[in-house]
């Protein structure tokens, strides 16, 4: 494999371990082999205080490919997940995570995660990636908002 | 180099000093008058009262304070005006990281040992900032110049690590003093009185044939409400061969009157103070006992250290030592005194500002090169400081080059435990490792590391290399970082086996000798793996023995300064200078090239 | 430090240093009485190195009041004008060098160090002088010889970024370990005068070029009338003549002083301090040697310049009788 991609991933993993934001989690998965894949992190990010995602601390999935960091990772919510930006299969839609808009090398994953943080109370109209969380969001807020503060119970904090 | 208006550069100059102490007092006091406004200096010690005789810059009354505070506070008695900014901490912490030293302009190191030289070497390197090394003992000293790419980094040549004794040399068959020191400190004395739960390879022969049958923990412990005199009396006769003539005449009441540290004890005052000191440490320290380490200030421990090597040597005809020799051996004392330190901090200072007004495109300065400087304690060809040009970086250095390291061992037989203690923490001197192969992460550590992936790196240590959960075979390259030194190393696996007749059996498995591939030299390679590409030096014997147990991590107090000898390895200077053996002044060396004056117009 | 033994407090306090050199030495050291004179910034590390070694006393003498430009060099004297204004150089710097080592006399005394007798310098047994004609080093170094005790004389000399160190042991007894032995050695020192009138044409052709540049410009001083340091890059012209007349008169070739060094010891007025602390170490160092009577000490002149990096040891002690090294005297200069 890519001794870029592997580099690059060791150098994030070292520097995630020796600062990363609060409530945050991101680390390589472990499988039941015991071996800890650098190529498949699973991450949570924390709902931010003050709005209706607070609570919740979301699951997500970055998919590293031997390209990175050319190419950026795939970013996963579970299946289902509930915002206009995001794809049934769970797959985050945002301009930084795309090789033909934002995206640069140099993006680290911690600006990822914030990024997406970000992203959960300030959804992007011009990006719809499903149907039903876009169309609450644009056409009954307080749905939406219901929707979302259900969504966030639904994933609390696993301490 | 006075007149030459250097001014403006050292003036807005940042300097990092590492090390407030012989060294470091000398040297922040000549950058201060040399007009330099703003240095950091990073130490983690205190002051003590053996410091006085060299560190000038503190007092009798700052005995315990912080040796970075004091320094600091000292100087700006004769130059207020300068930005010293102390930091009372270890330089291996993680605030002090790659961005911390790339503030600098140059580090000045005046350290005391091998490990936080290297982390700071390496740091450096990672930085990319000039790194001005030293070190002293007694008369000798050096002074270094590293600058990346340009020169060689500070382990571009191996240096020696501590001093350590095989175990059946101390446990059985010591032969110099200094071995039955390491016995009494290391085996003895934390059998006695240190952490009971640790393992403890003393070897006893007892002389005693009724005590055969007991457990050796049993015949250590002392028995309930048992005469203190007694018990001394009956460790003694366990742990030493049978002495009779001077065990018989002890009276356990007398007291020691011996004042002098520097006089050499007899048999029967080794056993005194042996009896008497073990007695003192039941009586008036019980609460300390199973806690205690050895600590060369605590007087009663360097007693009864002196007191039972001196016992011990004498059952094996070594001769005995004083106090005062046997707490520097096993003190790991280095010996030291404020002129040579006063010396090697001018020649700092004088590398440094070079470096400050360095030619960026190659590391001349105007008609000032780079120097590495060795203060001798014979004069040798003339001379008594004596300059020798930097050497270019070693191709093969694992630090600051990238070639791949080579290692042999037996991918079926060895752990990555064994690695991982042998070769990353041990050899490549990596605190914190990740290992890698591939993308996959085969081990970690640190605090920060939850749970699970402790429990599974755990899990991984226990595992043979080819059953990892990704298989380390012949062929399989690995992937080594240090999560503080930002250092990377590729090692490539090759797979041998180490055969014996028990191996045959083991395996239960017939395997014809014509495949055999080549043993491991039980000898030369105890450990059942080769590195290469990785030259170890020698180890030389420093002030005193360490661990008799490769396992115990022990604080390593290497001597300060760098053996001054022939480095191994192709050399390649930029001009046939050799360096003289300058333990005494002669020794080999080649027909010797001087460095020209620059301004050597003779024409005779 | 009047018995014999070595109290507790010396013994826990020089411990690093008795493993250097054993507690015979530090006894021995314990007992002497060293006289400074001229408080540059070479003698206040060697004050400093001295005293931390554990002397018995240290007297200081230099009579010039504190000014801006004695603390350049000099880390002895703080920045404080309420405490050095109207004192001496000696006094200030004696201060601070009691602070050191409480268990160090440290004295000042005043007056012209030329005029005292042969019963002053009886009190010690080791003179440093710096800033010193070389007329008054000679004085000073014939009175040490005539006393029956021996009195080590040294001198110390910075210019710019070099430095020189005199060293008269006259005769000197002394032991040196030498393969798990002890070997008894003797070495027969000349004097200050004797040594640089050797002549100059019998001195072996790699002899330090900065023995020469001293000496040229010591001469100039002398004979212009200046004092030790008085000497700017005006008179640049007058010192390459007299360098040149010099060479003439000695049979050497005009070469072997290159006028770039003659101009940068001319130019160097002030003291450069790391050149200041590795002489002040140097001289320390061997201050103890000779006290202590342990390890070869350097005979007899000791050479440290930047800009080669090499501390240099020469060995100027053939006495023949008969020639002498030719001066320029009495010759009117531009």
């Amino acid at each position: 494999m890519s001794g870029i991609a592997r580099g690059r991933l060791a150098e994030e993993r070292k520097a995630w371990r020796k600062n990363h934001p609060h409530g945050f989690v991101a680390k390589p998965e472990t499988l039941p082999d015991g071996s800890v894949n650098l190529m498949v992190w699973h991450c949570t990010i924390p709902g931010k205080a003050g709005t209706d995602w607070e609570g919740g601390y979301y699951p997500l999935t970055l998919h590293f490919s031997e390209d990175y960091p050319s190419k950026p990772p795939k970013c996963k919510f579970p299946q289902g997940f509930f915002h206009p930006n995001v794809y049934p299969s769970g797959t985050v839609c945002l301009s930084i995570l795309n090789e033909d808009s934002g995206w640069r090398p140099a993006i680290t994953v911690k600006q990822i995660l914030v990024g997406i943080q970000d992203l959960l109370d300030q959804p992007n109209p011009a990006d719809p990636a499903q149907t039903e969380g876009y169309h609450l969001f644009i056409q009954d807020t307080v749905e939406y908002k219901r929707r979302v503060r259900q969504q966030a119970k639904q994933y609390p904090s696993l301490i | 180099m006075a007149s030459e208006g250097h001014l403006s550069p050292i003036k807005g100059a940042k300097v990092l000093m590492v090390g407030a102490g012989g060294i470091g007092c000398e040297l922040l006091k000549t950058l201060a008058l040399s007009g330099f406004q703003d240095i950091h200096i990073i130490d983690m010690d205190t002051i003590e009262v053996s410091n006085l005789n060299r560190q000038f810059l503190f007092r009798q009354s700052h005995v315990g304070q912080s040796k970075a505070k004091v320094a600091r506070d000292a100087v700006l008695n004769f130059r207020p005006g300068m930005s010293i900014t102390p930091h009372h901490a270890n330089v291996k912490d993680p605030e002090f990281n790659v961005d911390f030293f790339k503030q600098f302009n140059v580090v000045l190191n005046g350290l005391d040992n091998l490990d936080a030289r290297r982390h700071v070497n390496r740091l450096c390197l990672a930085a990319d900032v000039p790194l001005v090394e030293s070190g002293t003992t007694g008369f000798l000293g050096q002074v270094t110049v590293h600058i990346k790419g340009k020169t060689e980094c500070y382990e571009c040549q191996p240096k020696p690590a501590p001093k350590t004794y095989p175990v059946c040399t101390i446990t059985s068959t010591p032969s110099k003093f200094v071995h039955c020191i390491v016995w009494a400190k290391d085996l003895l004395f934390a059998k006695l009185f240190g952490d009971k739960n640790q393992e403890n390879d003393l070897n006893v022969r007892s002389s005693d044939a009724t005590n055969s049958s007991e457990q050796a923990k049993d015949v250590f412990e002392r028995r309930k409400d048992e005469d203190i005199g007694q018990y001394g009396r009956r460790i003694y006769d366990h742990v030493f061969v049978a002495l009779t003539d001077a065990f018989s005449s002890v009276s356990a009441m007398a007291s020691l009157g011996l004042k002098n540290p520097q006089d050499k004890w007899s048999l029967l005052e080794s056993t005194r103070v042996f009896l008497e000191a073990l007695k003192q440490f039941f009586l008036k320290r019980e609460k300390e006992i199973g806690n205690l380490s050895f600590d060369k200030d605590d007087q009663l421990a360097v007693e009864f250290v002196t007191a039972a090597a001196n016992i011990r040597a004498a059952s094996f005809g070594i001769p005995l030592h004083s106090l005062f020799e046997a707490k520097g051996i096993a003190g790991n004392i280095v010996h030291a005194v404020a002129t040579t330190n006063a010396i090697i901090a001018g020649l700092i200072v004088i590398e440094a500002i070079k470096v400050l007004q360095k030619d960026t495109d190659n590391y001349r300065c105007g008609s000032y090169l780079f120097r590495m400087t060795y203060c001798l304690e014979h004069v040798s060809r003339k001379m008594l400081l004596m300059p020798v040009e930097p050497y270019e970086p070693n191709k093969s250095c694992y630090v600051c080059s990238e070639t791949p390291l080579l290692l042999e061992i037996n991918t079926h037989r060895s752990k990555l435990r064994d690695f991982v203690e042998k070769i990353v923490k041990a050899k490549l001197g990596m605190n914190f490792p990740l290992i890698m192969h591939g993308s996959n992460l085969l081990y970690e550590v640190g605090d920060d590391l939850d749970e699970d992936m402790v429990a599974n790196y755990a899990a991984n240590l226990e595992k043979v290399l080819s059953e990892l959960p990704s298989p380390v075979n012949s062929g399989t390259r690995l992937t080594v970082e240090d999560l503080q030194q930002e250092l990377v190393c590729s090692i490539n696996i090759k797979h041998r086996m180490l055969l014996n007749f028990h191996s045959f059996w083991g395996w239960g498995v017939f395997i014809p000798l014509q495949i055999c591939s080549d043993e491991f030299d039980e000898e030369k390679e105890p450990d059942g793996m080769v590195l290469t590409g990785w030259t170890q030096a020698p180890a030389v014997v420093g002030n005193g023995g360490s661990t008799s147990n490769a396992r115990q991590a022990e604080a390593e107090k290497d001597t300060e300064v760098d053996e001054i000898s022939e480095p191994s390895g192709k050399k390649r200077k930029l001009s046939e200078v050799d360096i003289p053996n300058a333990a005494d002044g002669t020794g080999n060396h080649k027909e010797v090239k001087e460095l020209d004056d620059d301004d050597d117009d003779e024409i005779w | 430090m009047d018995g014999e033994e070595l109290t507790e407090q010396e013994t826990a306090l020089y411990d690093r240093q008795i493993r250097v050199w054993g507690a015979d030495a530090q006894r021995r050291l314990s007992k002497s009485h060293i006289l400074v004179y001229g408080m540059k910034g070479a003698v206040a590390e060697f004050c400093k190195n001295i005293v931390l070694a554990g002397v018995g006393s240290l007297t200081l003498v230099d009579d010039r009041l504190v000014t801006e430009e004695a603390f350049s060099a000099n880390f002895l004297i703080p920045t404080n004008e309420n405490v050095y204004s109207g004192k001496t150089i000696a006094e200030v710097c004696c201060n601070s060098l009691k602070e050191f080592n409480p268990m160090v006399r440290v004295s000042v005394e005043k007056g012209d160090l030329s005029s005292f007798g042969g019963e002053f310098y009886d009190k010690f047994d080791v003179v440093v002088v710096s800033c010193c004609s070389v007329a008054k080093k000679n004085l000073i170094n014939e009175k040490c010889r005539k006393l029956s005790k021996r009195v080590a004389f040294y001198t110390v000399d910075c210019r710019d970024s070099c430095g020189e160190i005199f060293v008269d042991l006259q005769n000197h007894k002394y032991s040196k370990q030498k393969l798990e032995e002890t070997v008894e050695c003797q070495l027969q020192y000349p004097s200050f005068e004797e040594a640089i009138s050797v002549p100059w044409k019998v001195l072996p052709r790699k002899t330090s070029k900065l023995y020469f540049a001293m000496r040229v410009i010591e001469q100039f001083e002398e004979a212009e009338g200046r004092g030790v340091g008085e000497i700017s890059i005006a008179d640049l012209p007058g010192v390459l003549k007299l360098k040149k007349e010099i060479c003439e008169a000695n049979s050497l070739n005009a070469s072997r002083i290159p006028d770039t060094l003659l101009e940068r010891l001319i130019m160097g007025a002030r003291e450069f301090p790391p050149v200041c602390a590795i002489i002040g170490g140097i001289l320390g160092q061997e201050v103890i040697k000779a006290l202590s009577g342990k390890g070869d000490p350097l005979k007899n002149f000791f050479f440290f310049d930047v800009m080669d990096g090499k501390g240099i040891v020469e060995d100027l002690s053939n006495t023949e009788t008969g020639s002498r090294v030719a001066v320029s005297r009495g010759l009117t200069l531009e």
